[in-house]
């Protein structure tokens, strides 16, 4: 039986359904991040199994009670919130005590943990100081503390990091995970970045429209996406339309066999930019941008089947320039197979 | 910002000279040595300031007025603070019928108030006391509590409210620890609105004032109806100072744009 | 005097936390439901009630219910006089407050940094104290040998004092000093809500520091010039110690006339029916031209 396992969730307000039926079992000590687009209904469902906002229909149990019958405060979930949500009236010390507190767990006890929350965090310098007075990345930090030092059974995370800049945001990562990995916590992990989810999570989720449109561990959604939306939601994707006869499939005048045999009929094509290399056949087209991307280059090449992406590695291979003449190939396991009516 | 030409500033010389004036006045002619309204052209005296003491009804008054706003303002904000926080952060049928009418007060002249209450009270049999007077400017001073504290609970971040919880801090614990201690500013600043508001009320309680529970702006306005003498200026000139002290001490604090004009975009 | 200060319209939260059918705000709004309800609407209705009683000389309040208040104030031309002058000071009152406050509100808004908030400070704190020792200044400066009189004389500019006490300029005067502060606060928030940018742009089109203020500045703080004399207009129309103080119970006006009916006289069904006349008419003034300033500036309120 699995940890927490939520059941047809639906949450319906006046005019709009924010979350619709998700059905999901989490096992004691994964990582399972939420992803989407915003309004798509992550906060919504993390906020029905934190009880801040009542269920329309369905359940949540969590290591076999059912969490209607539980109050918000009875939950013992540990909570990071998108605004940080921390006291501001309080110092750090008092803001990461104050759930132990709660606890009635004794002052020297309390002084202790709070303690070694804030070591684990790395903020044991600032535990006199006042929230307002630090930046993003350390409240972020005293957020995770004060979640952390109650013994969560659960930690949800809302956005946590999508405050920070880009380079504290990935340091903020390896830290969530290490600590995450260290603490063996059950951890759903809300956000709409992609990277983030994928270099975070055992599993990600990926939601649209408050329904779930694939789980799976993040290479197995990005290689295999079963929709376009998951395709294109989770990194850059060319779609090209194409046809299909029997294991053959085929843009334009290339052909690829692939391994299983389907309907025949029109189809969509997607293929990711890294796949794609430059070769002597293939799909022509005509380079028209080239940008230097650091470890890469950026192509946007005008192709018979569309405007197609290409990265390619910043190594000592040659590399055609604006308005030069190309051809396209990629092998037939890079690209992923979808039926024209998913398209969205 | 733009300077002001030579005109403007002639024009606000004289707005300044126009609103200071009559203040500035009472203040200089409680320093006349003469037995009747003058400048005191001949030195200043402190005969009228003495002359209070002879006058033990102004001090009783004085601190009728005090206790008076203490408690009306100390009732309006206790009764503002759970209506603020519904009003402010809960939607809920009736909710602008309930703010029209927490609000109308304002637009009720308060010698209509004074009658109505007079009327009331008589007819309950109640009589008039001082718990009238309680309850004559808790209504007055209602609507300036309310809106201070609806300003700051309208500003309260909900999700600290839901970490304390999660933390798992009860309702009372909650709203001890956190929703309190947050919308503490607009709970001073309320009471402190609604007690400069009760101690200047004069109209209303001109109605339902007895002997032994008349308020200090009463009292001079009696005292004024029969004769205007350096005594009423002394006592006024007393009031101005000690006005003009809580309102500088206020502006530090506070900021008086914010206390009278409410919560600007800076 | 309250300060009726612009109320603050508190929008709808966007969203609740709970929008199942829930108690709580009504547990929440009870206590003060119950106190401001009870002191607030009991009083209102009995005093409406009152008014329709009747009163004589001999039998005091009878219990009888006419409208024989109404009709007395309706057909004496005492009380239209009186009537007819309150509703006068209170537009002249309004006229001189537009007149002064919202200019010099603008110039306040085109101070620099100390001097800008100082002078809020002054023109804003009267508001804060009492009323009494307010008008009590005025009653010092226009009196007959008050200190305007004296000044006058003294440097001969007149040869005998002018009396402004128990008259309707003294009135009028007094009253504008009492309420200037609404205008001041009123005017000042609409400022507040200028972009300064406007100005400047109007300025790099070539438009004169005069021409900016009347086709720019104006028209935009306008709502709150009307506000403000709505505001002004109703809190003049029913001021009581101020028009009692320097008019005297010679120059009566609405209020000062249900004073007496009520204190003097003891005419009290009389009295409520003047204190209701002076409540409807305060909450049409008010609603109305809310109203009305409301429609005709709806783009500027938005
Ligand atoms: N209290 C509410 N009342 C009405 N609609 C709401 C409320 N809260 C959220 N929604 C709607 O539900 C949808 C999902 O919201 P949310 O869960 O916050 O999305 P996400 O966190 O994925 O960005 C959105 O369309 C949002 O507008
Ligand atoms: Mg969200």
């Amino acid at each position: 039986m699995s940890f927490l396992k939520i059941e047809r969730l639906t949450k319906r307000y006046d005019h709009i359904t924010a979350v619709d039926g998700i059905s999901l079992e989490i096992e004691r000590g994964e990582f399972i991040s939420l992803l989407g687009p915003s309004g798509c209904g992550k906060t919504t469902t993390l906020q029905m199994i934190a009880g801040f906002t009542d269920v329309t229909s369905g359940r949540i149990v969590l290591d076999g009670r059912d969490l209607a019958e539980v109050p918000p405060a009875k939950r013992g979930l540990g909570l990071v919130f998108q605004s940080y949500a921390l006291f501001p009236h309080m110092t750090v010390a008092a803001n990461v005590g104050f759930g132990l507190e709660m606890r009635k767990v004794n002052r020297a006890d309390r002084d202790r943990r709070v303690a070694a929350a804030l070591q684990l965090v790395g903020l044991s310098s600032m535990a006199d100081r006042y929230p307002r007075r630090m930046s993003g990345g350390q409240q972020q930090r005293v957020a995770l503390a004060r979640a952390l030092v109650i013994e969560p059974n659960l930690l949800l995370l809302d956005e946590p990091l999508s405050n920070l800049d880009a380079k504290l945001r990935d340091e903020m990562q390896g830290e969530l995970r290490d600590i995450q990995e260290r603490t063996g916590l059950t951890t759903i992990l809300v956000t709409h970045d992609q990277s983030e989810a994928m270099a975070l999570s055992d599993r990600i989720v990926v939601l649209n429209k408050g329904a779930i449109e694939q789980v799976g561990p993040p290479e197995a959604a990005y290689k295999t996406p079963s929709s376009h939306f998951v395709a294109s939601f989770l990194g850059r994707t060319n779609t090209l339309e194409g046809n299909r006869e029997g294991p053959s499939v085929s843009v334009k005048d290339q052909r690829w066999t692939v391994g299983e045999d389907g309907n025949s009929g029109p189809i969509l094509v997607a293929v990711r930019p890294e796949r794609i290399s430059f070769g002597e056949t293939g799909l022509k087209g005509i380079v028209r941008k080239r940008v230097f991307q650091g470890s890469q280059w950026f192509f946007e090449v005008e192709s018979e089947a569309g405007p197609i992406v290409v990265l390619a590695p910043n190594d000592s291979r040659r590399l055609p320039g604006t308005g030069d003449t190309v051809c396209l190939a990629w092998q037939a396991e890079d690209m992923r197979v979808l039926p024209r009516d998913r398209a969205v | 910002m733009n300077r002001n030409g030579p005109l403007a500033l002639a024009f606000h010389a004289l707005v300044v000279l126009f609103v200071t004036a009559p203040i500035l006045v009472v203040c200089v002619v409680a320093f006349t040595s003469r037995g009747y309204l003058s400048l005191p052209t001949d030195g200043l005296s402190l005969r009228w300031f003495y002359a209070i003491g002879d006058r033990p009804e102004f001090l009783a008054s004085f601190r009728t007025s005090l206790w008076l706003a203490a408690l009306s303002s100390t009732i309006a904000v206790v009764l503002a603070v759970p209506a603020a926080l519904a009003i402010g952060r809960l939607k809920f049928a009736g909710r602008g019928l309930l703010l029209s009418l927490f609000q109308s007060p304002l637009m009720i002249p308060h010698l209509v108030l004074g009658i109505a209450l007079l009327r009331f009270f008589t007819e309950a049999g109640l009589g008039i006391s001082g718990w009238t007077l309680v309850a004559g400017h808790l209504v007055v001073v209602f609507p300036f509590a309310l809106r201070l504290i609806l300003t700051t609970s309208v500003g309260l971040d909900q999700q600290i409210e839901n970490a304390a919880v999660s933390l798992g801090a009860s309702r009372w614990t909650k709203f001890r620890r956190i929703t309190l201690p947050l919308i503490l500013p607009g709970v001073v600043s309320g009471w402190i609105l609604s007690f400069i508001q009760s101690f200047d009320e004069v109209t209303m309680s001109v109605f339902i004032s007895t002997p032994h529970t008349t308020t200090l702006p009463v009292r001079l306005f009696l005292y004024i109806q029969d004769n205007i003498d350096p005594l009423v200026a002394s006592v006024s000139a007393i009031l101005i100072v000690l006005t003009v002290i809580v309102m500088v001490v206020l502006d530090r604090l506070f900021g008086m744009e914010r206390l009278l004009v409410g919560p600007g975009r800076s | 005097m309250s300060a009726a200060t612009t109320d603050t319209a508190i929008a709808a939260p966007k969203s609740a936390p709970r929008e199942r059918f829930s108690a709580t705000p009504y547990l929440l709004n009870l206590p003060a439901l119950l106190v401001i309800g009870t002191l607030l609407l009991v009083p209102l209705i009995m005093t409406l009630i009152l008014s329709l009683h009747s009163f004589g000389m001999y039998t005091g309040v009878t219990d009888d219910i006419s409208f024989k208040n109404y009709a007395e104030i309706i057909q004496d031309s005492y009380f239209h006089e009186i009537f007819l002058r309150t509703f006068r000071i209170s537009l002249l009152t309004t006229l001189l407050c537009a007149l002064i406050g919202a200019p010099e509100a603008y110039i306040l808004h085109r101070m620099r940094a100390p001097w800008r908030s100082i002078f809020l400070l002054v023109m804003l704190g009267p508001l804060l104290i009492s009323v009494v020792a307010r008008t009590l200044g005025w009653a010092m400066l226009l009196g007959s040998t008050g200190v305007i009189n004296q000044t006058l004389t003294g440097l001969g500019i007149l040869s005998a004092p002018v009396q402004f006490m128990y008259t309707e300029t003294g009135v009028i005067i007094a009253l504008a000093h009492v309420l200037m502060p609404f205008m001041v606060i009123s005017v000042w928030a609409a400022l507040q809500r200028l972009d300064p940018q406007v100005e400047n742009a109007a300025i790099s089109l070539g438009a004169s520091p005069f021409t900016v203020v009347r086709r720019v500045i104006l028209p935009q703080i306008m709502p709150g010039i009307l506000s403000g004399s709505i505001i002004v207009f109703a809190l003049a129309a029913s001021a009581f110690a101020t028009p009692a103080i320097i008019g005297g119970r010679r120059l009566k006006v609405a209020a000062t006339l249900a004073y007496d009916e009520f204190l003097s006289t003891l005419n009290w069904p009389l009295g409520a029916a003047i204190a209701v006349l002076l409540l409807v008419g305060n909450i049409i003034i008010i609603v109305g031209c809310n109203r009305l300033v409301e429609r005709r500036y709806a783009q500027v309120f938005q």
